[in-house]
């Protein structure tokens, strides 16, 4: 805990943002100013993207000391199981299939 | 000797009672029937040949043969016979056939096709294929049966004694029906229906080189055009015993050029007419769900034993061995594209073994009646190599947006497959020689016939109907814009 998974989290943020929408940020600067900090998770969870959001929360809980808020669980979602949580789709982007089928389809 | 004269006087008094009994039946059979007087004379010509066999082997019976037979050609246009001219097992096989080559269309092609679009055209991509049997099917019966299958007064085109199937019949009463000259096996009307199949999905194929972007209202015109006007001259000269090619001697068993490279070529000439699709070259064109394609491939497959095997027209060891190297060459041509995607791409697809299956099929349709099982190996291998390059190299080369690669399949299929039954052709098999210049001919005539006549269609469907949707059509998907439906 503490600094160093400060760190490995600011660091997957900074490499996530950087490929999902081209952005940079300082990760030390991150680490060490709550403002700039506050601001990347604001960022980060505008995207909408799960991988991101899911940073975003472990760096909020870092940074701030605090838990983000948890969804109680019902028995009516029984599907949310450890895949459901960890599994993230490739996108078409991502495995390069949107240029596969850019002027041919074989 | 006088038991020589004696017997001769007998079976020359057999030949003319036989005569006049048959004439008298003819008479009947001609009121009832209306038959047109080609096709008395075919009928009258077969009916005599029984009987002087007939009068043959009762002078055999007193041991001395008198009447020597006269060689007695073969019809030349369909003709009445008796029930018990049928065979039965034929046409079991042929009824079988029929189903099996209308399952390629609806669903298969449908389906083909369908996987490949995106999914706002899913719908408008199927329903082509299923508008196109019923337009088809109706220009059969009216006129392109008779254009296509009966002789005619140039070795070009069929005449129009069929029109409407006139004259075909079938008559419980008198235990006769009608049968066409080149399958007198089956009844008529099962070798119209069989010949139908092949006549629906012939232009159905040419869907997939403009999908995407036609209007509905001008494929249905082409597609009226194009059946009477391309498909029905082209399966006479080559199918029709009296047609231009068939009488040179070309081989094509059941359609490498008459639907494949007919179809190829005319879907390459409406992908320059119509132009490219929006965003192409620029934007991906995801197939919207290979596993309808791979759905479709398969019926494709199986359907095709009754489009090779069914153009025996018989139930015998023909059909059998054409069944036996329609799967080996299919089997060869997808292992051959998939071999050349891992070497390439370092990983196959479920597309590259559909297309490379297709492929196969295509290119093994010429030469299933006549090939071994080494030739149709060396064809499969051949036709999964050449295609793959037809789709990917060949395509960027001509520069179209042929959509789903109907040249690149079936009109290189095609051609392969014509070109190599004239060298794998096993004269144990077909009981003939080819004629490689034969084969190169046809192949030519088809793509020169086909690719001009389909360019005239197009110009004359333009100026009538347009052809393409307008940009916002386009964009939304023809599903929606053509048809008002959609797939959630």
């Amino acid at each position: 805990m503490g600094e160093s998974s400060k760190l490995v989290i600011a660091g997957l943020i900074s490499t996530a943002l950087r490929r999902k929408i081209n952005r940079v940020i300082d990760v030390e600067w991150m680490m060490n100013n709550a403002e700039y900090a506050k601001e990347v998770i604001r960022i980060s969870r505008q995207i909408g993207i799960d991988e991101l959001s899911r940073y975003a929360d472990r760096m909020e809980e870092l940074v701030m000391g605090r838990l983000p808020e948890v969804q109680p669980a019902t028995a009516s979602v029984p599907h949310e199981t450890a895949r459901a949580a960890t599994f993230r789709p490739v996108s078409e982007g991502e495995s390069g299939l949107d240029s596969q089928y850019i002027g041919t389809l074989r | 000797m006088s038991r020589w004269r004696l017997s001769g006087r007998t079976g020359a008094w057999l030949v003319v009672l036989a005569m006049l009994l048959l004439g008298f039946a003819r008479a009947n059979a001609d009121e009832s029937s209306g038959l047109q007087p080609p096709q008395v004379e075919a009928a009258s010509a077969v009916e005599q040949a029984v009987a002087v066999e007939q009068a043959v082997a009762v002078d055999a019976q007193v041991a001395v043969p008198v009447v020597e037979p006269a060689p007695v050609p073969p019809p030349t246009a369909p003709f009445a016979v008796g029930f018990d001219k049928i065979n039965t097992g034929d046409t079991a096989w042929m009824l079988t056939s029929t189903a099996l080559v209308l399952l390629m269309t609806i669903p298969g092609l449908a389906l083909f096709y369908a996987g490949m679009v995106r999914k706002k055209n899913v719908l408008a991509t199927a329903l082509q294929s299923f508008t196109i049997v019923c337009i088809v099917t109706v220009l059969w019966v009216v006129i392109g049966y008779s254009l296509a299958f009966t002789p005619g007064s140039t070795p070009f085109i069929g005449g129009l004694g069929r029109f409407m199937l006139n004259g075909m019949f079938y008559d419980k009463l008198n235990s006769t029906l009608t049968v066409s000259h080149i399958a007198s096996s089956i009844p008529e009307a099962v070798f119209v229906m069989f010949q139908l199949t092949f006549a629906i999905i012939t232009p159905a194929l040419i869907t997939g080189a403009f999908a995407e972007r036609m209007k509905f209202r001008a494929m249905v015109l082409f597609m009226s055009l194009w059946s009477v006007l391309v498909y029905a001259p082209i399966a006479h000269i080559m199918w029709e015993p009296s047609g231009f090619f068939a009488t040179s001697g070309i081989l094509d068993f059941a359609g490498g050029t008459v639907v494949h490279v007919n179809a190829g070529v005319a879907g390459l000439v409406c992908a320059y007419m119509l132009g490219r699709r929006r965003g192409y070259g620029r934007e991906p064109f995801s197939p919207n769900n290979l596993i309808y394609t791979m759905t479709g491939a398969a019926l494709l497959w199986v359907g095709w034993f009754g489009f090779n095997a069914g153009s025996a027209v018989a139930s015998d060891g023909r059909a059998g061995m054409a069944v036996l190297v329609t799967q080996i060459a299919t089997a060869t041509a997808a292992l051959s594209w998939m071999a050349i995607e891992w070497i390439r791409k370092s990983h196959v697809t479920m597309l590259g073994a559909c297309s490379g299956a297709v492929a196969g099929l295509v290119a093994i349709t010429p030469a299933s009646g006549f090939v071994g099982v080494g030739g149709a190996m060396a064809i499969g291998f051949a036709a999964g190599f050449l295609c793959y390059w037809g789709a990917t190299g060949l395509k960027h080369m001509l520069g179209a947006d042929d959509s789903l690669d109907v040249f690149g399949i079936h009109g290189v299929g095609g051609i392969v497959g014509a070109i190599l039954t004239g060298v794998f052709a096993d004269r144990a098999i077909s009981g003939t020689d080819a004629n490689m210049l034969m084969q190169v001919a046809g192949t030519l005539t088809t793509l020169v016939y086909s690719g001009v006549m389909t360019w005239i269609i197009l110009v004359v469907v333009d100026w009538v109907a347009g052809l393409r949707v307008s940009d916002d059509d386009e964009q939304d998907g023809l599903d929606i814009s053509q048809h008002a439906e959609r797939v959630n």
